[in-house]
C-alpha cells in the first residue's frame, strides 16, 4: 500500500517535472523567435500558398459552393497551427552533433523539441489568425462558434499527430543524409490525402475510403471540416478522434523504436 | 574553347561527385518521380470533377504543367545549385574569394563547381525554402535564425 503510494507520487512529480520542463522550454522559444518575425512571417506565407491556392481551384470548379471557401479558410488556419519542422529543429542536431548537448542535460531530448514546435506553432498561429480572418472577409466565410469548439479536440490530436509524423521521419536522419527527401515525401502525402490539394469529399470515391483510414486527414482536413461544420454528429467526430489516436499510437511507438535503435548508431567526433 | 573545355571539367567533377553519394542520388530521384506524379495526380483529381477550369481542358492542363515541370527542371540542374551556394558559402563564410581569384571568369568556375553533396553542404541548418512544386527544402538560408540547442 505504502509502496504504490510512494511509486504514485514519484510518477505525478515526474509528469509535473516534464510539463514545467516544456512549459520553460516554450516561453525561452517563444522569446528566441520573437526576433525572427520576419522570418516566421515567410513561414506563414508558405503555409497558407497551398491552402489558397486549393480555395481559388476549387472556388473555380464550385462558384456557388459556399463550403469551399469555409473549408479552406479553416483549413489555412489549421495548417498554420500544426505546422512541423522537425527535420531542421531536430534533425540537423544529428547531423551537426549537437545532440550531444541535449543527451548530456538531465531531461529527455524531446522535452526541447517539443518546445521549440510549440513556440514555432505559436508564432505560425498569431500571425496566420489575421490572414485567415482577411480572407474569410474577402470571401465572405461565416464560421459557427459551436463549430469551432467542437474541433478543439480533433485540432490538439491533429497537431499532436503532425508532430508524431514528422518526428518520426526526422529520426531516420540517424541513417540517412537524406532526411529532407524524407520529409518531403511526407508532405506530398499530406498534401494529396490530407485535404489540401482537394477536400476529401472531393476525391474519387477509392481514394476517398482510403483517405478517411490514413493519418493525413486526421492533421488537417479532418479538423478543418469539424471548423466548416462538414462533419455532422458526435459519432462522426468519435470515429475521426478514434482514427487519430489509433495513428498517434502507431507513429509515437514507432518514434521510440527509432529513437532506441537510432541512438545506438549515434556517434560524435569532438568535444 | 578554353571556356567550354572548363564547362565540361566542371560538369564531369560535378556528375562524378554525384554518382559518389548513390543512395542520396536514389533519393533525389525517386522523390522528383513522386513529385511528378503528385503533380499529375492534382491535375487529374480535379478534372475527375469538371471538364474545364477557367477554360482549361485537362489535355492543355497536362501541357501546361509539362512545359512548367521542363523549365522548372532546366532551373533546378543549372541555376538553383550554385544560386543557392552563393549566399551562405560564397558571402557569409566568405568562400566567394577563391573563386574570384581564379583565372577564369566567375560564372563559368561556378557555373559547373557544385559542392559534393554531404549533410553540411546539401541541407541547410534553417528552416524550410518553398514547398511549391518540388518538395526540396535544402537552399533556404536565414540570417538570424537562434540556436535551438543553446
Amino acid at each position: 500500500m505504502t509502496v504504490s503510494v510512494v511509486s504514485h507520487d514519484r510518477r505525478a512529480f515526474r509528469a509535473r517535472r516534464l510539463l514545467l520542463l516544456i512549459s520553460l522550454r516554450i516561453r525561452m522559444e517563444v522569446l528566441e523567435w520573437s526576433g525572427t518575425w520576419w522570418f516566421l512571417f515567410t513561414l506563414v506565407v508558405q503555409a497558407i500558398l497551398g491552402p489558397l491556392i486549393g480555395m481559388f481551384v476549387w472556388s473555380a470548379v464550385y462558384p456557388a459552393d459556399s463550403y469551399v471557401a469555409t473549408y479552406y479558410v479553416a483549413l489555412l488556419l489549421v495548417t498554420v497551427m500544426t505546422e512541423s519542422f522537425e527535420q531542421f529543429t531536430f534533425a540537423e542536431k544529428i547531423y551537426d552533433g549537437t545532440l550531444s548537448h541535449d543527451l548530456l542535460r538531465p531531461q529527455p531530448v524531446i522535452v526541447n523539441t517539443i518546445g521549440t514546435n510549440i513556440a514555432i506553432r505559436t508564432w505560425l498561429t498569431i500571425m496566420g489568425i489575421p490572414v485567415a480572418l482577411l480572407t474569410g472577409l474577402a470571401f465572405g466565410v461565416s464560421l459557427t462558434w459551436t463549430a469551432v469548439l467542437s474541433a478543439v479536440p480533433v485540432l490538439v490530436l491533429g497537431a499532436a499527430l503532425s508532430f508524431c509524423w514528422i518526428f518520426m521521419l526526422s529520426l531516420t536522419a540517424f541513417w540517412t543524409e537524406r532526411v529532407h527527401a524524407i520529409v518531403g515525401f511526407g508532405w506530398t502525402l499530406n498534401s494529396l490525402l490530407g485535404g489540401t490539394i482537394a477536400p476529401l469529399a472531393f476525391l474519387p470515391g477509392p481514394l476517398r475510403d482510403l483517405g478517411h483510414v490514413l493519418p493525413f486527414y486526421g492533421m488537417l482536413g479532418l479538423p478543418a471540416d469539424v471548423i466548416a461544420g462538414r462533419v455532422h454528429g458526435t459519432a462522426s467526430i468519435l470515429t475521426g478522434i478514434g482514427y487519430q489516436a489509433a495513428w498517434i499510437a502507431v507513429f509515437g511507438t514507432t518514434a521510440v523504436l527509432l529513437w532506441r535503435a537510432g541512438l545506438r548508431r549515434y556517434t560524435v567526433v569532438g568535444a | 574553347m578554353k571556356l567550354l573545355r572548363l564547362f565540361a571539367a566542371g560538369l564531369s567533377r560535378s556528375a562524378q561527385a554525384t554518382l559518389t553519394f548513390r543512395v542520396n542520388l536514389l533519393f533525389d530521384i525517386v522523390l522528383s518521380i513522386i513529385g511528378l506524379f503528385a503533380t499529375l495526380a492534382t491535375v487529374f483529381i480535379v478534372y475527375s470533377r469538371t471538364d474545364s477550369l477557367a477554360g482549361w481542358t485537362e489535355a492543355e492542363t497536362y501541357v501546361l504543367f509539362g512545359t512548367f515541370q521542363l523549365l522548372s527542371s532546366l532551373k533546378n540542374a543549372f541555376i538553383d545549385p550554385n544560386l543557392s551556394w552563393f549566399p551562405e558559402n560564397g558571402i557569409r563564410k566568405g568562400n566567394l574569394d577563391t573563386v574570384l581569384l581564379q583565372p577564369a571568369p566567375t560564372s563559368t568556375s561556378r557555373a559547373w563547381d557544385d559542392p559534393p553533396p554531404s549533410p553540411s553542404s546539401s541541407s541547410s541548418s534553417d528552416l524550410p525554402s518553398s514547398r511549391s512544386g518540388s518538395v526540396t527544402t535544402d537552399d533556404y538560408q536565414h540570417p538570424s535564425r537562434p540556436s535551438p540547442g543553446c
